[in-house]
């Protein structure tokens, strides 16, 4: 029993090691340079003749996947087909008739990974950038500022957070909102207690908000905009200013600063304010107003 | 990938979360305990009505075994989660939505889920007891009733004991479907911290905790069976006792 116990741990630990390349120190020290080779360049998306995005597939106005035709919809994809008509040197509209972009659906646990190894060649998807997220991922400048708030029931009678004393609060899981509510509130010096709850989708975290296990959910201002309805509000609060940026593989620097000069010139052409208008998004002037 | 999960910083800051798995770890083991005893609750009791000749009764526990067994736990976990409260607030006519626990959502999910394989487990054990051990018990002048708790029950426990530790050791496992109602357990701060880092080895700690507690009880299963084995007279039913061990 004893030797077989060890046979089988000494085949797995062999495993380990073959899959691991055998080897502890290049392994470690690849991951550190991050391994040149492997980084996709603008040439490599070109001759392959598509970029691959990762992109939100549940969010409405920002990702979305219209069920009638099958096509991801919102700013955030928009973003993407106007980076594949940069690369490609086309239109917009040649890119998404073209079908330039090829979308996978990502959520905050697998766009990493996706991303790490190499299935991706950026992500756009309501990516926050933050200074811990940078040690393991590049990131473009922001194509989109969000202030968050939070959506609640009509009936409970709140205007902003000072009202939720004893609340539980959901929020997006691996978003950063949680922190930013704890900011929020010792900005304000506000005396209030409440529980987090994370949701893996917006969507299960309203439906949770209706049927009241929850009091209320907390996100980017557009994405809870969308899922206003009758019995639902927004309150008047607006915090925690994310920058949204566009994510690649750690150390593919060409591709990043080529997104980077392409988010410049779109923005300057005064092109991204006008995708913004398209679905309904604020303009950086209009976040930094309501600060 | 590989060279992903080698990075000492991502293991370093998935360990940064480490007090948020222990507090899911000691929710999934109080979930597994109370949902345990949930789960030997209903086992046992359906478990005796399915070998009573009452049909009636009969009927009841077969209804329950067959729709439990037959559908996913995880919509068991929602209705828990949003039926029953929605049901609640109608019954006392509340005003604002009742809200049930996350240990109390968590423990009868798995403790009816599992009292339905837990009653397969007990009947096919006491129906692998030789009908002549009764029919000797009951010429001796025992009752039915004496004729169970005295010759019968103590021989089923020794064979049920490994289809009953395999049940406990899924039954553990399975309180991980609590994340998906928010569930405040270990795989729902694992999920939380993968989420929000993106480092897998969020679910390689998960794992190493989830593991630490089930391979024990893999163990154990392996003891028990070896024990019943050791029973000549009830080697040759050995098979037929099995039955109620899937997940």
């Amino acid at each position: 029993m004893k030797k077989r116990f060890l046979a089988v741990m000494t085949m797995a630990v062999m495993a380990l090691a073959a899959l691991t390349g055998c080897g502890d120190s290049d392994g470690a020290s690849s991951a550190a340079s991050g391994d040149s080779s492997a980084q996709r360049t603008v040439e490599d998306i070109k001759a392959e003749g598509v970029l691959k995005v990762g992109a939100k597939s549940d969010t409405i106005n920002i990702g979305l996947i219209n069920t009638a035709t099958g096509e991801y919809e919102g700013y955030d994809v928009d973003v993407a087909y106007e980076m594949a008509a940069k690369i490609f040197g086309c239109t917009y509209e040649e890119a998404v008739a073209n079908h330039l972009v090829e979308f996978t659906s990502v959520t905050a646990k697998t766009r990493g990974g996706l991303l790490d190894n190499g299935e991706l060649d950026c992500v756009i998807a309501s990516f926050t950038v933050t200074d811990e997220r940078k040690k393991s991922w590049n990131f473009t400048q922001q194509y989109r500022l969000e202030p968050v708030t939070f959506l609640v029931n009509k009936e409970a009678g709140v205007q902003t957070l000072a009202d939720m004393d004893g609340f539980v609060i959901g929020v997006g899981q691996g978003t950063t909102t949680a922190e930013l509510i704890e900011e929020y509130k010792e900005a304000k010096g506000l005396d209030v207690n409440y529980e987090i709850q994370d949701f893996q989708y917006i969507s299960d975290g309203v439906a949770a908000l209706k049927t009241g296990q929850i009091d209320a959910y907390s996100v980017d201002r557009t994405g809870l905009f969308a899922y206003m309805d009758d019995t639902t509000m927004l309150t008047e609060d607006a915090f925690g200013v994310q920058e949204i940026g566009i994510a690649l593989k750690l150390g593919n620097d060409e591709l990043t600063q080529f997104m980077d000069n392409a988010l410049t010139e779109l923005k300057e052409s005064g092109r991204l304010d006008e995708l913004k208008a398209k679905w309904g998004i604020l303009t950086d002037e209009e976040v930094r107003a309501m600060e | 990938m590989l060279e992903s999960l080698l990075d000492p910083w991502r293991w370093e800051r998935s360990l940064q979360d480490f007090p948020d798995y222990l507090e899911g770890f000691g929710m999934t083991l109080r979930v597994t305990a109370a949902g345990w005893l949930i789960a030997m609750c209903i086992g046992i009791l359906l478990g005796l009505i399915s070998t009573k000749q009452n049909k009636a009764l009969k009927a009841v526990s077969r209804i329950y075994i067959q729709f439990f067994q037959n559908t996913p736990i995880t919509i068991q976990f929602f209705f828990f989660y949003v039926g029953v409260p929605a049901i609640i607030k109608q019954l006392f006519h509340m005003s604002k939505a009742y809200r049930l626990s996350k240990f109390v959502i968590g423990i009868f999910g798995v403790g009816l889920y599992h009292g339905a394989y837990i009653a397969e487990v007990i009947r096919s054990g006491i129906e692998a007891v030789p009908g002549g051990q009764k029919e000797a018990a009951l010429s001796q002048g025992f009752t039915e009733n004496q004729a169970m708790a005295y010759v019968i029950l103590p021989q089923t426990l020794k064979m049920i004991l490994p289809p009953l530790t395999s049940q406990t050791l899924a039954l553990l496992k399975n309180t991980s479907t609590l994340a998906m109602v928010v569930g405040l357990d270990l795989m729902y701060y694992a999920d939380k911290s993968v989420g929000y880092t993106g480092y897998f080895q969020g679910y390689l700690i998960a794992a190493a905790m989830y593991f630490a507690v089930c391979f024990p009880l893999a163990m154990l299963v392996k003891v028990f069976e070896r024990n019943a084995a050791r029973n000549p007279e009830l080697k040759r039913k050995k098979k037929k006792s099995r039955g109620g061990g899937l997940i």
